[in-house]
């Protein structure tokens, strides 16, 4: 039974949870996601990065955040290589910065905006983020109040921001050699320091496993949407995806689905699926723990080129069977969180 | 790798190495019991790492020989802010790691010095 002292530490640590800086920070974001699976390799976060394209592509105001601190990948698919800029003014009450204010127009379903594709919405994309001399301190030092002082995600070509600890650490060659405590702060700090401005979705693309990464995003978001499941139909991954989903559930975190990567191997030469893994047993594994299935997608050989020049497949080649099956699972995703809305299972908070 | 010969950047890791010495010795302290954890917040809060970090972006963003520095002024600010967060999941324990990390980007930063001064 919780004593006294418990329930009145529980009881802050949840006003905390609603009310502190990273409640705050992502205050004007409707939809917060985390794509995550319990092992490896499994194209978490290139389906992730597809995923948030397509929903740009579809209107949607969108941001990654890549919390895999090791391994930050994101940043080379989407093509976008940088560091952060300072936020151009302080936002007093977490108001607008000069990047917001844009992409206003017909709203398309789900969405608050018709958000900027293909071709960046005011900024120079990309290139411009190279140097990180930012455009708002030139000459000018912060002191005193420092409780508005914000960094602006990176925008990229494909209406997608984005944050990783690659905009932030300046060693190509050093190593990011943090251990749990430090690798949450760093988390946490991404939460509540970035002018994530006014979203629809946030997506997070967690490192494989159920480490401190995972369990920081777990309970740090208030009002987390909930987690998507990466699979291969393979059964040493659905096993330790199963657990993954156990975490989770331990942590009221509600899981959205599973999705399965690389469920066929597309021949580019007869065009007929090869099974490279196995037979759905990413599907078993939903129907088993009793979660949505999203859907599947192939692999290409498209696929890896596209990621390796930093061209997300689904702009690269928007007809391929990748693309139409990542739009689909971003369709099912937008259908589910809002038609849902916070009614389920609650997440975080 | 060399420590660049701009005077801001020495600058930044003078102001790292001092700060460093002063959190490493807080969270000895209060590791041990010997100040409780307002003194410890306090004090942390007091050292203005944020400022440093956002006043000298473009350097830290840019600049890997000081790499050790930001980390510094990092682990300084971020503990100013999730401080009772950690201890609630990790424990008292953890602040060690703190320590530890401290102790590398010192070493480091204190290797960098001696190259550029030789």
């Amino acid at each position: 039974m919780d004593t006294f002292y418990d329930l009145k530490k529980q009881a802050r640590e949840q006003w905390i949870l609603q009310n502190g800086p990273i409640a705050q920070s992502l205050s004007r974001v409707k939809h917060k996601i985390a794509i995550f699976s319990g092992k490896g390799g499994v194209g978490k976060t290139t389906s992730t990065v597809n995923l948030a394209v397509s929903l740009a592509k579809r209107g949607c105001k969108v941001a990654i955040l890549d919390a895999d601190v090791h391994g930050p990948a994101v940043p080379k698919i989407l093509g976008a290589s940088g560091k952060l800029d300072v936020a151009s003014h302080r936002m007093p009450g977490g108001h607008h910065s000069h990047s917001e204010c844009e992409g206003h127009g017909q709203h398309k379903a789900g969405c608050t905006h018709e958000h900027h594709q293909g071709n960046g919405h005011g900024h120079s994309h990309g290139q411009s983020h190279g140097h990180g001399n930012g455009h708002g301190h030139e000459g000018g030092h912060f002191g005193g109040d420092t409780h508005n002082l914000r960094f602006e995600p990176i925008k990229t070509p494909y209406g997608v921001d984005m944050v990783s600890v690659d905009s932030i650490w300046p060693g190509r060659e050093s190593p990011v050699m943090w251990r749990g405590p430090y690798k949450m702060r760093v988390i946490r700090q991404f939460l509540s320091i970035i002018n994530w401005g006014e979203l629809d979705y946030l997506l997070v693309d967690l490192p494989p496993g159920t480490g401190d990464e995972v369990l920081t995003i777990m309970s740090s978001i208030p009002g987390l949407d909930g987690m998507v499941v990466v699979s291969t139909p393979q059964d040493v991954s659905t096993i330790v995806c199963s657990k993954a989903i156990n975490t989770a559930r331990e942590m009221n975190v509600p899981i959205l689905g599973v999705v399965e990567n690389m469920s066929v191997l597309c021949c580019p030469h007869c065009n007929n699926a090869i099974k490279l893994f196995g037979h759905r047993s990413a599907e078993r594994l939903a129907k088993m723990m009793e979660v949505d299935f999203l859907g599947s997608i192939p692999f290409m050989t498209e696929v890896n080129e596209s990621s390796d020049e930093g061209i997300p497949v689904v702009i690269k080649h928007p007809e391929s069977l990748v693309a139409l099956e990542v739009g689909r699972i971003a369709d099912c995703l937008v259908s589910k969180v809002e038609t849902a809305g916070k009614g389920g299972e609650q997440g975080g908070d | 790798m060399e420590i660049n010969r701009n005077p801001v950047s020495d600058e930044l890791v003078r102001e790292g190495l001092e700060v460093a010495v002063k959190a490493r010795e807080l969270l000895w302290k209060f590791s041990t019991l010997q100040i409780d954890k307002e003194t410890l917040l306090a004090s942390l809060q007091s050292i203005p790492a944020k400022e440093t970090i956002f006043n000298n972006w473009d350097i830290f963003s840019n600049d890997e020989a000081i790499a050790p520095c930001l980390e510094i002024f990092q682990v300084i600010y971020s503990l100013g802010e999730d401080l009772d967060y950690q201890l609630s999941f990790y424990g008292l324990d953890s602040l060690r790691e703190d320590i530890r990390q401290l102790d590398a980007a010192i070493k480091m930063l204190r290797r960098q010095v001696k190259q550029y001064q030789s």
